[in-house]
């Protein structure tokens, strides 16, 4: 997935911004408990911690972040916030679907 | 003779034809054969109803599932018909399932609800499916509903719970299904309420287990599957993954409902690798798709614009040329997708190392469209010209078969992939950030290699003014002006350096190093006061325990022992000769051995050296010693690049060779063993039978020590007499592989890494030689005849067409082996030896 959203930040952010969102990150995930999401804190950090780095990042990245359109939406569901639950109509909806499968 | 034709029978139809019905039947059955398991069954039972009944209501079972799965309503009431024919009085819970199947949600509630009436005597599976039949009617529920109080109390709660998640009050869900007992026929939903309420309120690890409580085949399981893949982060490979409407389900659990349709077509179209359809799939159909902000759009359009990058050069090309016609078409004004077009375009030729020219020219076009873009992008400018700068500068390692001969031809210039575009590309980077400290620093880099000294010496006094409290800096000027013979100045950079970074290794092995080099330098001219004055300032920043022939106590008294000894102080001498003699460890003899070439190479007379002399003829002539071998080998290297000390090493080769082949043949640890071998394969002493010894020798005692495995295989694949067959060369390879990664070998698991690389592609090489037309291209179907349209842009059409196929240059990565697949004789293994003498 693409640093910005590791990090939950935007591509505008300055420093103190990047700074800001990587220490709440790792207090969030620290190493021992989620070592796998620390170590892709790290990574987008060091990526995005100064202006260089970031035009460096828009400029050149050649890494793809994830494999096809469907881990796209697993990564930022696992990143980003929780969604709210659907309304009644569409649980309704839903749950009708799956019964008559 | 005439073959006999067998039109009907496939495969395993032939063993069928022997079996017995009743066997046949149950094949079927088991096979999910239905069609065919009924037609048997039914024969069955015709000649014995009660002992074939409860298979042919099986086998119906069956088919009535796989008609209503594909949606084939009508013949499976037929079908049900049957099955409530062969229960007689008893009632069929399955016709709850083709009412649910048509949405008569009333209509299968009132059955669920006869059916719970007399739930006792109800399989679990038929009180599953009218539980659901109660809880998906909803408000369509009959009243009154004739159900038991106790159940049509729970029922209210399962409802008014899945209002209240409705609601987002899941809070209250919880507490409105407390009361519902595990075993009660709503168990499901209840498991169901409690998973859906950890999934949202982000408890993970709850959720999945709430999630894996239900009742697989129940409406509740099938809600929740889409919740717990995602939550597993990996939707898995099967059948249920790959189907669009769970893909679709699976990303509005995600809560990207809207993106949903969308992603799931792009997804399936990816999988199937018809990539540039899924990327028109996506395009225009996902607002801000491409996109340079954050969010899932930039995700993929990371995925769309990078993933060129890894695919073969045929495909990226054709997929290129699409991403472009899709931003520079006449139609398309879109600056977001050109920038990310001509971005991808660019490192796309980079990576394949095509023309540089071109590579130059598509940066360019890169810059211009994203000031277009951006504005002043002056940043931007000075970034991509610096990268180009360093491409082109990278220096092409000699391949040449007489690069043995110009081993001490250490000041010859570097040959670069493109000097003159280097150069350029630097100087524009330059121009656009001028106070860029490390853009400079790669020019001077470049200069020096390419023995531009006068532009070294001219940019590194800008430098120095310009950041005159920069380690870096000053650690480049103080070497610059070591080589120059500008000792004094170089030292005083030095010591600049060290103080503003007293850790850094670097800096001060340049600082001892310039200390010697001067102290030498006095001490030739006889100014040995001065020289004594240097030395016990590189002392200070020294190690006092350490083997580093540069860094460390012992070997820093014996330099200056034989300079005093070169002003005749052979009192002096003597005494500091005790000071290094007491840091060297017992039983080594490496100070020695050093002792021995450092002083004849400073210029001591060798009148005066006879001890040492003596002890190095007796230890050499006496009984061979594998650790005294490995210091032997370790001092050698350290010397083997300076011309007058591998002189005089060569007037005593015949001796030192002999104690060498002698030590080989005892007992060996591995880090002497290596020693040797290092010595032994390197360009200025290679002694084939030496090494050959020493790895035949050491895996006598260890023969799963993986180095000496890697470097017994690359002996053989040297010697044609030896060269395994591919399989077993594939087998050896793999066993060290297994070997270095228990033994934290990294550079012998790398190096293997990429031999059995090497192998695997070259048996694909064979095989597509062999069939070249074996492989189904199943890339892009619609695009097929897209191939040949024309480019609309003018100048990306030149761009397009001037890619050409990759070189097989020897400008990409350089394995150590040459082309005849001789293995290069090791040049920079041994201990490091910085600029000393």
């Amino acid at each position: 997935m693409n640093p910005y959203d590791i990090l939950g930040i935007t591509p505008d952010a300055g420093d103190e911004a990047v700074r800001k969102a990587y220490l709440e990150r790792v207090k969030r995930f620290p190493p021992e408990r989620a070592p796998h999401r620390f170590a892709a804190i790290s990574e987008a950090y060091q990526a995005l911690k100064d202006e260089a780095g970031r035009l460096q990042y828009e400029c050149f990245n050649t890494k793809t972040g994830v494999a096809s359109p469907m881990e796209a939406v697993v990564q930022h569901f696992a990143w980003g916030q929780r969604p709210a639950p659907p309304d009644f109509e569409t649980l309704k909806r839903k749950l009708r679907a799956c019964a008559g499968r | 003779m005439k073959r006999r034709k067998n039109k009907g029978q496939k495969g395993g139809h032939s063993v069928a034809a022997v079996l017995s019905p009743e066997c046949q039947a149950q094949e079927h059955l088991t096979a999910g054969r239905f069609r065919q398991a009924v037609d048997a069954f039914k024969a069955l039972y015709k000649k014995n109803a009660p002992d074939y009944k409860a298979q042919l209501q099986a086998a119906y079972e069956g088919l009535y599932k796989q008609r209503l799965q594909k949606g084939m309503t009508q013949e499976a009431a037929m079908i049900l018909d049957q099955l409530e024919k062969l229960a007689g009085d008893r009632p069929c819970a399955e016709s709850i399932r083709l009412q649910l199947k048509r949405q008569e949600f009333a209509k299968a509630a009132e059955t669920a609800a006869t059916f719970m009436r007399g739930m006792n005597a109800l399989p679990a599976k038929d009180i599953m499916l009218a539980a659901d039949a109660l809880v998906v009617a909803f408000d369509d529920l009959p009243q009154p509903s004739g159900l038991p109080e106790a159940i049509n109390g729970e029922l209210d709660r399962i409802h008014a719970a899945l209002k209240s998640m409705g609601q987002q009050n899941n809070g209250c869900a919880l507490d409105l299904i407390k009361p519902i007992g595990l075993r009660s026929p709503f168990g499901n939903w209840k498991w169901l309420i409690k998973g859906l309420s950890a999934f949202y309120a982000a408890e993970d690890d709850r959720a999945l287990v709430a999630f894996a409580k239900i009742d697989a085949g129940s409406a509740a399981a099938a809600f929740a599957e889409p919740y717990a893949r995602l939550l597993a982060g990996d939707l898995g490979n099967d059948a249920t993954a790959k189907d669009a409407a769970f893909v679709e389900e699976v990303c509005c659990a995600a809560g990207f409902d809207v993106l949903a349709p969308v992603i799931a077509r792009a997804d399936y179209l990816w999988r199937v690798q018809r990539f540039r359809d899924a990327y028109d799939h996506l395009h225009g159909r996902v607002e801000g798709f491409p996109s340079i902000k954050s969010g899932i759009e930039r995700t993929l359009t990371e995925l769309f614009y990078n993933s060129c990058l890894e695919m073969p050069f045929d495909q990226s090309q054709k997929y290129l040329r699409h991403l472009s016609q899709s931003a520079f078409s006449f139609s398309a004004s879109d600056p977001i997708k050109q920038l990310w077009a001509q971005r991808s375009l660019a490192l796309h030729t980079e990576n394949h190392s095509l023309d540089d020219e071109i590579i130059l020219e598509l940066w360019e076009k890169f810059l211009s469209v994203h000031h277009q873009f951006h504005g002043d992008g002056q940043k931007i400018r000075a970034l991509v010209y610096r990268r180009l700068g360093d491409l082109f500068a990278q220096v092409i390692p000699d391949d040449s078969p007489f690069a043995f001969f110009s081993i001490f031809k250490r000041r010859e210039r570097a040959t670069f992939r493109n000097p003159e575009l280097a150069e350029r590309c630097y100087e524009k980077s330059l121009k656009a950030d001028p106070g860029a400290k490390n853009t400079q620093m790669a020019l001077i880099d470049f200069y020096e290699k390419n023995g531009q000294t006068a532009k070294v010496n001219k940019m590194l006094d800008q430098l120095i003014k310009q950041f005159p409290d920069e380690k870096e800096v000053l650690f480049k000027a103080g070497n610059r002006c070591l080589e120059r013979k500008a000792l004094l100045k170089g030292l005083n950079y030095l010591e600049q350096a060290l103080a503003l970074d007293p850790m850094d290794a670097k800096v001060r092995e340049g600082f001892i190093v310039a200390c010697i080099r001067a102290a030498h330098a006095y001490a030739q001219k006889a100014e040995i006061d001065k020289c004594r004055a240097l030395l016990p300032r590189a002392l200070a920043v020294s190690d006092a325990i350490s083997e580093d022939m540069n860094r460390s106590h012992g070997f820093l008294y014996a330099r200056w022992s034989a300079f005093e000894l070169l002003c005749h102080h052979e009192a002096e001498a003597a005494a500091l000769w005790e000071k290094a003699i007491a840091h060297q460890p017992a039983g080594k003899m490496t100070l020695h051995f050093f002792y021995w070439i450092a002083a004849r190479y400073y210029g001591v007379d060798h009148r005066l050296l006879k001890e040492n002399e003596a002890l190095i003829q007796s230890t050499l002539k006496g009984p061979a010693k594998a650790g005294i071998a490995g210091d032997l080998a370790e001092t050698l290297l350290y010397f083997r690049s300076l011309p007058q000390a591998y002189k005089f090493v060569l007037r005593h080769r015949k001796l030192i060779h002999g104690f060498m082949k002698r030590s080989v043949q005892e007992q060996m640890s591995c880090l002497e063993a290596k020693a040797i071998l290092t010595y032994a394969l390197s360009n200025h002493y290679y002694s084939p039978d030496i090494a050959s010894l020493c790895v035949r020798n050491r895996l006598k005692s260890d023969p799963n020590d993986a180095y000496f495995r890697y470097q017994r295989y690359l002996m053989h694949q040297d010697d044609a007499r030896l060269l395994p067959g591919l399989k077993a060369a594939m087998d050896e390879l793999t066993t060290i592989l297994k070997l270095s990664r228990e033994q934290q070998e990294a550079m012998v698991t790398a190096e293997v890494q990429k031999q059995i690389q090497a192998l695997k592609s070259g048996q694909d090489q064979a095989r597509h030689r062999a069939d070249p037309f074996g492989s189904m291209d199943l890339d892009d179907e619609e695009h097929d005849d897209m191939e040949d349209d024309e480019l609309t842009e003018a100048v990306l059409r030149s761009m397009i067409d001037n890619l050409s196929p990759p070189r097989s240059s020897s400008r990409e990565g350089r394995n150590s082996r040459t082309k005849g697949g001789r293995r290069k004789k090791s040049s920079s293994s041994g201990p490091r030896q910085m600029e000393l003498f």
